[in-house]
């Protein structure tokens, strides 16, 4: 399928600087594309491996469990040539279930292997708090980061998950939030992949700012 | 934990519609709603969209259609609710722009469906709906649908059914206040919901800044949800807004749409 958004195929030989977005068969998609089509954003829609490869930028979007998501990536093939991507350089981030994709395994779904691509496991919330986080929270950035402006991070953001990122490095973590009496990781960077646990594409003007400011990244971080 | 305001939009895939103890009234179509109400200009006021699929003339697939027309506009989270039957109409409403699906009759009639949405969507994507109201005795009942006939049932085991089933939220709606714009009945929700730690919704009855403020204020309500489009015309939602956060209540905040425009 070819469902794309201002791309000229002129560059399907070449590595594309337009935008590729991820379907796995679930997920808030139409959400995600809808955001790109408002900032004006090239975007494709990659569903089969061999597209993967042509694109510097890839966002793999996220509403859905851990599980049904990894099978249908395993199904299509879509993993491998994601951790191929990512291995080459080209530039990742998740969103939401998205962000937890890239982690090793989750709680969620214990028997299934996760990208691998951030070390770290997906979490249950912690307990004594509610059974999801949903709503706007305020994010403190904690690092600077090529994939997220510093600034566009310390503000409110549409968050709904039961599960968060917790990476086996603290360094990875370059947002928090509060859920409850804790802070959680809610924006994570390992070289060239990133990931929130928000929805940008869900949080009015300062979301779309930080779609934006992903979709227009140019270079690679070396 | 921030509060929010949630719209809700009664929607038969062409017209929209108010609500007054569950019976209709039509306002017009998606031009006449933005002629009238800025809806698109509302939406830079809530935090999120609840779209209700009423009268269900049309089908799922062409409802899914005019869902992706409504949403294309529209940056904060989608829920979508309305006899949803089987898991090819939930995946329709996802791709269609949904973020969050509403379930109130399948909670009882369709169980398996919910957990088949939660295990392919995660139970953050799943909402419940109890619609509770006086049983004429004294007594706080549900209205629900159950093999085509509306029935009460009792409230307690409603609860511990929705409660089991892993959802994300639940909305309570009051089906005695809907559409009234006397208020919230707040005290039945200390009744209904007792200590659940799932996150509750209050619907039915706001008709003023002050009803939504309030009831945001209390402990046991994460959100509220208004579909009374004419009580809260032009900056109501804002001035609602700013009357919650004035009593202290934690709302987010967030850049103008304009920036990108």
């Amino acid at each position: 399928m070819v469902w794309a958004g201002r791309q000229n195929s002129k560059w399907s030989n070449f590595l594309v600087t337009v935008l590729g977005v991820v379907d796995y068969g679930a997920g808030n998609l139409k959400s995600v594309v809808n955001a790109l089509e408002y900032l004006g954003t090239d975007w494709t829609i990659l569903d089969s491996p061999a597209q993967v490869s042509k694109y510097d930028r890839i966002l793999l979007p996220g509403v859905g469990s851990f599980g049904a998501a990894m099978r249908r990536l395993e199904e299509t093939g879509l993993r491998k040539s994601l951790v191929d991507a990512f291995e080459r350089g080209h530039r990742l981030m998740g969103i939401c279930l998205g962000m937890q994709l890239l982690t090793e395994w989750s709680e969620e779904s214990p028997s299934i292997e996760g990208l691998g691509i951030v070390k770290g496991t997906t979490v249950r919330l912690p307990e004594s708090a509610k059974t999801t986080n949903t709503g706007f929270r305020r994010v403190t950035a904690v690092a600077e980061t090529w994939s997220l402006d510093a600034e566009e991070l310390s503000r409110d953001y549409y968050f709904n998950h039961g599960y968060h990122v917790k990476p086996s490095d603290s360094a990875m973590c370059v947002g928090t939030s509060s859920y409850g009496s804790k802070d959680i990781c809610v924006a994570v960077e390992f070289e060239n992949a990133c990931g929130v646990q928000f929805h940008p594409e869900k949080s009015q003007g300062q979301g779309l700012a930080a779609l934006r400011h992903f979709a227009l990244t140019g270079s690679l971080r070396l | 934990m921030k509060k929010r305001i949630i719209l809700g939009l009664l929607f038969d895939g062409t017209n929209f519609y108010l609500s007054r103890n569950f019976r209709l009234q039509k306002l017009g179509d998606l031009n006449w709603l933005q002629e009238n109400f800025q809806i698109f200009d509302l939406t830079s006021y809530v935090d999120e969209i609840a779209v209700f699929h009423v009268q269900r003339r049309m089908s799922s697939a062409d409802f899914a259609v005019a869902l992706r027309e409504l949403t294309r506009r529209i940056f904060v989270p989608v829920s979508v609710g309305g006899g949803l039957r089987d898991m090819g109409e939930v995946d329709g409403m996802f791709r269609s722009g949904a973020d969050r699906l509403m379930f109130s009759n399948s909670v009882w009639g369709q169980p398996g469906l919910l957990r088949a949405t939660s295990e392919k969507y995660g139970e953050q994507a799943t909402v419940g709906v109890i619609n509770f109201m006086a049983d004429g005795s004294g007594h706080t009942a549900v209205r629900r649908v159950r093999d085509g006939r509306l029935e009460m049932a009792d409230i307690d085991k409603a609860v511990s059914c929705v409660q089991n089933l892993g959802l994300g939220e639940v909305v309570l709606q009051s089906v005695d206040k809907d559409g009234t714009g006397q208020g919230f009945p707040l005290p039945e929700i200390h009744k209904i919901w007792g200590s659940s730690n799932i996150p509750v919704i209050a619907a039915g009855g706001f008709g003023s800044t002050t009803h939504i403020a309030e009831c945001l204020a209390d402990e046991h309500v994460e959100a509220v949800l208004t579909s009374n489009l004419l009580a809260f015309l032009g900056d109501g939602l804002a001035r609602a807004r700013a009357q919650a956060v004035g009593i202290g209540t934690d709302m987010a905040r967030w850049n103008s749409l304009e920036t990108f425009s």
